[in-house]
């Protein structure tokens, strides 16, 4: 029972992380219409930011963290600006090879300047709460709060302010919007800030349970993939839904089936779905 | 003056002279080594863009087939004790088997979804690779493996593989199947389907091509080609390692065709040979050498969407000697 408790605990701390970064992916998505491959390499940017405002300036870590976030936001929206808009009317394919690209730099660039050793935040308290024979860390209860916050808050944002309404509205009918007077692509930008943003705070939040290394973002960006396909490309609640629902599966078939095929196990899955959707278990025919 | 056929002709003559004497003229064993590569790059290069640049799917899984074709000829030699000869063929087609029924549920999905259903497959395919210890060897890779039997000629004599020039000769004739293949295929009536799918898929289909059959029948052989640079790599290599397999071996590849000049034969080739020898060139750049290849991947397709090959017809074009530009 001890056991399980933890597991799902655990599951549902991978799945706030998960869900963060599966939203700001669908996010931009719904925008800008780009799956964002470099999504990843950003996540651990982020990571890297928090770790050197912590350990270089001695920063507290919320304040690391806010500072994770608004220097994300700026690159997010430098690289929309930069990368990806010049190529909004240019074949899909280039926008892809775009992200393949962003990622070499950023991985690689990262691996050249802070060298491929693993790093590590320290955890915000030491705490440990005892239930049912068990131990759960803080920092893991950190995380899933913060997570649930946010997440909530970026919902709140979208449905309540007009700065989210005109996000929303451009991700429904770009053209539409445009002639409603909406920037188009102010929106595309923001959002691909907003996104970025909200990676980086998964990054730092995690960053004291996980290590901080250049490669970290590829397998969260690999899940956030698996995530947005199932959920429906685009939709708000099938990025959170499915993080939750793919951080628990995870957890649970490494612990309890095998902790070797984990990964092989949950990418082959989303291909047979794939097979039997072609657009995604929740995804509308286009 | 020549026809523009016959200066075609002429041109790849004088290349292909150029590629059989090139090793004589450079005797520097490492050099001749970068010249396999070169020529084992353009391969899978090659057989990316059949199914990238002609049917215009975006294949991210297609260094995992390479891994596959590598790994199987590895293990058909090592485990099933088959010559090379045996294992290099069924290595490849198991390979397009392989290809094929993954092919079938992926190629279904279309737009985004391709590409991240193939990089989703591929990040499967690796981690069944670098985690199956007993049948893969898993992390720790394969190890011994012996070059390519020697053929027997008349006379007692043979074509021994010992040296890395025979080895040379040995790629460059597998380039050559390749090209050839490769071009029929796309100069064909299956390969102007293709194009016709890469334009506008539903309106290929309603114009009655089986789009899914001709997609399907693209990415099984563009795997086979895949699969056969792989088995090339084991034998040549000796040694393999789950990190062969990998997707980033994808995005390699990506750069050769992309760098080259996609949707053309003389692309991927220039991309394949060019690629390797300028990461060579920029070995002094150390860990920022894949930066380097980063920024250049993303100026070529800002600004020169067809690579090398576009640049040049696009200069021709400018200066009136009658290039096509796509």
């Amino acid at each position: 029972m001890g056991i399980l408790l933890q597991t799902i605990i655990n599951g549902i701390m991978l799945g706030s992380i998960y869900a963060m970064v599966a939203l700001g992916l669908t996010l931009i998505y719904g925008i800008l219409n780009i799956p964002n491959f470099s999504h990843g390499a950003l996540y651990m940017i982020g990571a890297y930011v928090a770790f050197f405002a912590i350990s270089s300036f001695g920063a507290p870590y919320w304040l690391a963290l806010i500072v994770a976030m608004v220097i994300l936001f700026v690159m997010g929206m430098l690289v929309e600006r930069l990368a990806f808009r010049p190529l909004y009317d240019k074949p899909l394919i280039n926008s892809f090879i775009m992200a393949v690209g962003l990622i070499l730099i950023f991985e690689n660039g990262a691996l050249a300047i802070w060298g491929p050793e693993f790093r590590q935040i320290a955890p915000l308290s030491d705490a440990v709460i005892r239930v049912l024979g068990t131990t759960i860390t803080m920092q893991r209860v950190i995380v899933i709060i913060s997570a649930a916050v946010l997440i909530v808050a970026v919902h709140l944002f979208i449905k309540k302010t007009r700065l989210g309404a005109a996000i929303e509205a451009t991700s429904q009918n770009r053209e539409g919007a445009q002639l409603m007077g909406i920037n188009v692509h102010l929106m595309g930008g923001i959002t691909f800030g907003l996104g970025t943003a909200l990676a980086a705070v998964a990054a730092t939040l995690v960053a004291p349970i996980l290590l901080i290394y250049p490669m970290m973002g590829a397998p969260v960006i690999g899940m956030a993939f698996v995530i947005i396909i199932i959920g429906g490309m685009g939709s708000f609640f099938g990025a959170v839904l499915g993080g939750y629902i793919i951080g628990l599966l995870e957890t649970l078939v490494s612990s309890y089936v095998t902790s070797y095929f984990t990964e092989a196990i949950i990418f082959g899955l989303l291909v047979v779905v794939l097979a039997i959707k072609p657009t995604g278990l929740f995804g509308k025919e286009h | 003056m020549f026809t523009n056929g016959r200066k075609k002709t002429i041109i790849y003559g004088l290349l292909l002279i150029l590629a059989i004497v090139a090793p004589l003229v450079i005797s520097n064993e490492y050099n001749q080594h970068i010249m396999v590569m070169c020529g084992i790059w353009v391969i899978a290069a090659l057989a990316l863009n059949l199914i990238l640049g002609y049917a215009g799917q975006l294949n991210l899984a297609h260094g995992t087939f390479f891994g596959i074709g590598a790994y199987a000829t590895a293990l058909l030699i090592q485990k099933a004790g088959m010559p090379f000869w045996g294992a290099l063929p069924l290595g490849c087609i198991i390979t397009a088997l392989l290809g094929l029924i993954t092919g079938i549920p992926t190629l279904r999905t279309k737009g985004h979804y391709f590409p991240i259903a193939t990089m989703c497959l591929g990040i499967a395919i690796y981690y069944v690779i670098a985690r199956w210890d007993d049948f893969t060897g898993g992390a720790r890779g394969i190890f011994g493996l012996t070059r390519p039997e020697a053929i027997p000629l008349p006379f007692g004599k043979e074509i021994s593989f010992e040296s890395t020039i025979a080895c040379y000769y040995l790629v460059l004739f597998f380039v050559l199947v390749t090209i050839f293949v490769i071009s029929r295929l796309v100069g064909s009536l299956s390969g102007k389907r293709l194009i016709a799918i890469r334009g506008n898929e539903e309106l290929a289909q309603s114009l009655g091509i089986n789009t899914m059959r001709d997609k399907v029948i693209c990415f099984t052989i563009s795997t086979l080609f895949a699969g056969l640079a792989g088995g090339i790599f084991a034998a040549y290599m000796g040694t393999l390692m789950a990190e062969n397999a990998h997707f980033l071996v994808s995005f390699e590849m990506l750069l050769f065709v992309m760098i080259g000049g996609v949707a053309t034969i003389a692309g991927p080739v220039i991309g394949g040979i060019f690629v390797p020898i300028l990461t060579e060139e920029l070995q002094f750049l150390g860990g920022m050498r894949l930066v380097v290849f980063g920024l250049i991947l993303i100026l070529t397709i800002r600004f020169l969407p067809y690579g090398i090959v576009g640049g040049i017809r696009m200069a021709m074009m400018r200066f009136g000697r009658g290039g096509k530009v796509q």
